[in-house]
């Protein structure tokens, strides 16, 4: 399969302009003919839907939630990038581009980087109309933050949570179409299945979490904005609701998968306390702009941290990369504190923790203002842990946190399915090996606001509207959602004897061992063999109590965690046959004499787009070449 | 704008008639402060002072049944607009936790929850108020009693007063009736400042003591006179 | 540590339902509450029984899901704290925890401790937005917000729409949330213009919805995992009426 990119010509700079200014239009009074269905609410979804709306078309948005607004970017904390330059400390739009690009590990569509540092702007003026109340400078200007992997300050932030404030805003957007009738909202609605015919997207079928009753519902268009899959490893910083469902039944209809095995593990997370733990829990990035990593420099020093004196620390960031310092991006990092640990210099009660230290910024700014920095998450580490981080400092993990991969898709955002878009974390495309902080808020109301309201109206253009039409009489339709009763009735009829939360505990455990920060050939070749005997297992033990015809959040999770067994092997096989290192995804075999990634850029610069070839069967591995006119492939630096 | 298509919608709405309750609520405050003020001339020396001000009183009518009717405007939007909430409260919660909540977390005060009931006992109140030394019927050798005021003949309040409050149980019901006033203007006094949006987080505090206060010297400047003559300061 | 549980079970929205006793021994005071109902579901699937339904998402106390009533008081008995952030350290060993849903007539349980709480979206649909198309925005800076402003804007836009506030009100009222939107908007430069018919259409929206009324007694900010102050019920107030004063 040749996948095409469709990225437009010309230089790179001029690429977005471009496209924008020869993109096919439908006219405004047309644009009502046209039905589009949004699923998920996040920050993609949601932005999404508002401005599809907002330009005439018909949407039709659904989510899992009770509420639009409880999509998961609600809880990002730290902050989100954008290349406004207002602290005249040298940034640009080139130089978020190749921040971000050099972030990835040089394993992101160039392209595609660029028109999102370009669009980063217009995103912060749209939400300060809004009424995002981002923090501000006395003089009524907003401030900004620094954040991993950049040595500039261009990060807007809403106190700690930035997400939250984002989200709502986009909400709000939402809400206000909805208001207006311009946007159906299925609330307590489950994708389950996409409906491809003729080769297109035309509609999905979906469960409804209340009382179970199936649908399929059509449209012109179905864009995905349903987020990542790091649930997988079932502890994770990601909601518990947080699914691949709608992703992964879109790649079991024709939709190819794109670097998988690209999750982000982030450095600063909560440590498991106990078996018990159903969620790690995030300590946003910006900390590190005031909190300084440490171990002891002895292996086995179980003292207590203030009995640790100074020239015993071992500040192991500042140490390894002092240009960067504690800064340094996520994936370095938390390999770093792995590293420290598996030496045996972790600390707490597991030994799996290194300290993040904020006695020297409270001697440097006084309590206040750290406390007014930080206090919620202070205030959070203290209600999760019982501990005061202004007296002792806090421990820390990394954690499973993003998805880089994804859904496949070009430059206009549409997968290989023509007709099927893929916004935000669902699909792979901007952040290559790794993702840089408050990045991932910029992307999804890129993709949402800025992106796809023009290149949807490119596809749109060339199709005729479908129409107001009856889904359930339509063959592949009701097919489709028989499929999904089937489905559905395979789940109930097991009746093993272990819950679904069982399974999924096992298969995290089985995904963070050997598809976690390192990665071995033999370590991925015996997680597949577990994950495909974990598989069995599910299908002959489960237990789902209940129907399927009232609220079943057992069965929900059940269909989750059935999606997860089989993405799960895709995840190790794509580690496996990506045989280099880059970025997150650390293979113990391809490693620099200090212990960094060594990427192998002759034979793997490129995207492995996986095409899912039945039950049972090897999935097919695809590839897109990278190709770099402007950047210079470089090893990547943080010293 | 000029026109306004909304204002009929506003006694509809929950905080339209929130606005009624502490307009007319805030009217009767301070009908009960002048009030008071007024029946605090009892304690003159001589009874010439509160008798030559229900003279005063009763040669305005004008005056008098003026405010009369905004007093009973009041009372009414008052009663009309808290009873109206309240049933409205009462069906917008209609199944309770089976186990409540701590009382100080929840701000659970006896005079906050017993605004209908304290609200109804007064204006029962009120009433027998009314009959008993407006309309006289209580008893009606009341409506007999006169005094030579300035060469007049004028009703002798101050002899009504203490005759009426003679009766021990009278005296009660009357200082009981006090007692729930204190109650109400303890919660609902504060609340006021709620209602018409002047209560922030630096206010509250002085607002809070302040209705204290406020209801508790009504309660004890009504209530004095009572007191006063079970007490026997003056001799019938 | 021990636990006796009363959960609140109720098969669906028209049936009726009644408190059930589980005991759990073994428990981890490091554990949250939700964790703690995580055992309890695990263990009444392999007894074959029906786990208790609740919503949750995040469990870091941002996206508002989950919503318990412990010992009759929303999100239990932490302020500043929403159910998932509460812990078994929070409650003596051998206690006894009862657990409701959220109780208001405007919001309906829908299973067990699953309630409907979409009568906040109807009143966010109907005003609690800035009307601003996507691509109208002029540069973020060109209208300086005071920092103290931007502060207030943030402590009101911090209300996750858990639905706590009704749930402790005596009178299942939604004011402190409504509050909250109107002031976060309302406070800000760009939310002039739609002042005041936003608050004159939040609170048609809130009264239609069958939400009662204030009747100022705080508990809903007692309870506000967001801390957020019935100052701004006091805010709404105001500005209601002012709305509806011509040319002010």
């Amino acid at each position: 399969m040749k996948l095409d990119a469709r990225v437009p010509a010309g230089p790179l700079a001029d690429k977005w302009k471009n496209f924008k200014a020869s993109v096919r239009l439908v006219s405004p009074a047309n644009k009502r003919k046209y039905e589009v269905i949004v699923v998920g609410t996040g920050l993609a979804g949601a932005s999404a839907a508002a401005s599809l709306a907002e330009l005439g078309y018909r949407v039709k948005a659904f989510c899992f939630h009770d509420s639009p607004r409880r999509a998961h970017s609600i809880a990002a904390q730290g902050g989100i990038n954008a290349a406004k330059n207002y602290q005249n400390d040298g940034d640009s739009v080139r130089r978020l581009f190749y921040d971000t690009i050099k972030g990835g590990d040089f394993r992101s569509r160039e392209a595609n980087v660029y028109r999102l540092a370009e669009v980063s702007v217009n995103i912060i003026d749209q939400c300060v109309a809004q009424g995002v109340p981002f923090a501000r400078e006395y003089g009524g200007m907003l401030t900004n933050r620094s954040f991993g992997g950049a040595q500039v300050s261009r990060t807007f932030y809403a106190r700690g949570a930035t997400g939250q404030q984002l989200l709502l805003g986009a909400y709000s957007a939402l809400s206000r179409q909805i208001g207006q009738g311009r946007v159906q909202m299925f609330p307590r609605h489950e994708m389950l299945d996409l409906v491809v015919a003729d080769g297109k997207a035309q509609g999905i079928v979906t469960r409804n979490l209340v009382n179970g009753e199936l649908k399929a519902h059509a449209a012109d268009a179905v864009l995905l904005c349903t987020g990542g899959y790091g649930n997988a490893y079932y502890l994770s910083t990601y909601a518990r609701g947080s699914n691949a469902t709608a992703i992964w039944r879109a790649h079991r209809r024709g939709a190819l998968f794109a670097n998988p095995c690209f999750t982000q593990i982030h450095p600063t997370c909560i440590p498991v306390s106990g078996e018990y733990q159903s969620k790690l829990t995030l300590m946003s990035e910006s900390l590190r702009n005031d909190g300084r990593c440490w171990v002891p420099k002895h292996a086995g020093d179980r003292r207590p941290a203030g009995l640790i004196p100074e020239e015993e620390r071992d500040y192991f960031l500042e140490r390894i990369y002092p240009s960067y310092g504690n800064l340094a991006p996520r994936d370095i990092a938390s390999r770093a504190a792995k590293r420290v640990c598996d030496e045996g210099r972790g600390v707490g009660k597991s030994g799996l923790g290194v300290y993040l230290d904020f006695s020297e910024a409270i001697g440097r700014l006084g309590q206040k203002t750290v406390q007014e920095r930080y206090a919620n998450l202070f205030d959070m580490y203290h209600e999760i842990t019982g501990e005061s981080a202004y007296e002792a400092p806090m421990r820390i993990f990394p954690a499973v946190h993003y998805t880089m991969g994804g859904l496949w898709v070009d430059y206009h955002l549409m997968s290989n399915l023509p007709g099927l878009f893929v916004l935000g974390e669902a699909n792979f495309s901007d952040h290559g090996a790794n993702r840089l902080g408050a990045s991932a808020l910029m992307q999804g109301l890129a993709d949402g606001y800025f992106v796809i309201p023009y290149t949807l109206g490119d596809y749109l253009s060339q199709q005729k509207p479908s129409g107001p039409r009856n889904a359930a009489e339509t063959e592949a339709f009701w097919a489709a959602t028989e499929d999904v009763q089937n489905r559905i009735r395979k789940l109930l009829e097991v009746r093993g004897g272990r819950p679904v939360s069982e399974f999924h505990r096992q298969l995290g455990k089985i995904l963070w061992d050997q598809c976690g920060m390192s990665r071995t050939r033999k370590g991925l070749e015996q997680g597949i063999e577990q994950i495909r005997q974990l598989r069995k297992e599910f299908w002959e033990d489960l237990n789902v109590p209940g129907s399927g015809e009232d609220l079943n959040q057992s069965l929900e999770k059940a269909g989750r965690v059935a999606d997860f067994l089989e993405l799960g092997e895709l995840m190790c096989r794509d580690a496996l046959e990506r045989d280099e290192s880059c970025g997150c995804h650390f293979r113990e075999e391809h490693q620099t004499a200090e212990g960094e990634c060594a990427r192998k850029d002759d034979s793997f610069a490129q995207v492995a787009a996986w095409e899912y070839s039945g039950e049972g069967k090897a999935a097919v591995r695809h590839v897109e070449p990278l190709k770099y006119e402007e950047v210079s492939l470089a090893t990547r630096s943080y010293k | 704008m000029s026109a306004n298509p909304q204002f009929p919608g506003f006694l509809r709405t929950s905080i339209g008639r929130k606005w009624v309750v502490a307009v007319s609520g805030l009217f009767l405050i301070g009908f009960v402060i002048i009030h008071m003020a007024g029946n605090l001339q009892m304690f003159a020396a001589t009874p010439d002072v509160i008798n030559r001000y229900a003279y005063f009183l009763k040669t305005n009518p004008l005056m008098l049944w003026g405010f009369r009717l905004a007093l009973l405007t009041a009372v009414a939007a008052h009663i009309w607009a808290a009873l109206s909430l309240a049933r409205e409260n009462r069906a917008a919660k209609p199944v309770n936790y089976a186990v409540a909540g701590r009382k100080s977390r929840l701000h659970v005060t006896l005079a906050s929850v017993t605004m209908v009931i304290s609200g109804t006992v007064i204006l029962g109140f009120v009433i027998f108020h009314l009959l008993h030394f407006t309309a006289q019927v209580v008893d009606r050798s009341y409506q007999e009693m006169e005094t030579v005021l300035d060469g007049k003949a004028v009703h002798d309040v101050h002899r009504m007063v203490v005759a009426g409050f003679s009766k021990p149980l009278i005296s009660a019901f009357y200082i009981l009736a006090m007692g729930l006033l204190f109650f109400h203007l303890r919660h609902g006094a504060a609340s006021v400042f709620q209602t018409i949006g002047i209560r922030d987080r630096t206010l509250s505090r002085v607002i809070e003591s302040g209705s204290w206060a406020l209801a508790a010297i009504l309660f004890l400047g009504f209530s004095s006179i009572p007191v006063a003559v079970l007490l026997g300061v003056w001799k019938l | 540590m021990k636990l006796h549980l009363k959960i609140w079970r109720q098969p669906g929205k028209d049936h009726p339902g009644k408190l059930e006793m589980y005991d759990l021994d073994g428990l981890n005071p490091d554990m949250s509450f939700l964790e703690m109902m995580d055992v309890l579901n695990d263990r009444l699937t392999r007894e074959g029984k029906e786990p208790v339904a609740f919503e949750h998402d995040c469990r870091e106390g941002i996206c508002g899901s989950c919503a318990m009533a412990i010992n009759g008081e929303p999100h239990g008995p932490n302020d500043g704290a929403t159910t998932c952030q509460v812990y078994l350290r929070s409650f003596k060993d051998g206690e006894t925890l009862t657990v409701e849903p959220w109780r208001a007539r405007a919001f309906p349980v829908l299973k067990d401790l699953v309630t409907d709480r979409s009568a906040f979206d109807r009143i966010m649909q109907a005003g609690g937005f800035i009307s601003v198309n996507t691509g109208q925005a002029p540069d973020a800076n060109a209208m300086p917000i005071g920092k103290e402003t931007a502060e207030q804007a943030f402590d009101a836009a911090h209300c996750i729409g858990c639905g706590a506030c009704v749930a402790a009100c005596r009178n299942g009222s939604a004011m402190l949330f409504v509050a909250a939107k109107v002031s976060h908007l309302g406070l800000l430069p760009q939310g002039q213009p739609e002042r005041k018919q936003r608050v004159r259409r939040m609170v048609e929206a809130m009264d239609a919805a069958g939400f009662g009324n204030c009747s100022n007694q705080y508990a809903c900010e007692a309870v506000c995992p967001k801390e957020i102050s019935a100052d701004l019920i006091a805010r709404m107030n105001r500005d209601y009426a002012l709305s509806l004063v011509p040319k002010l």
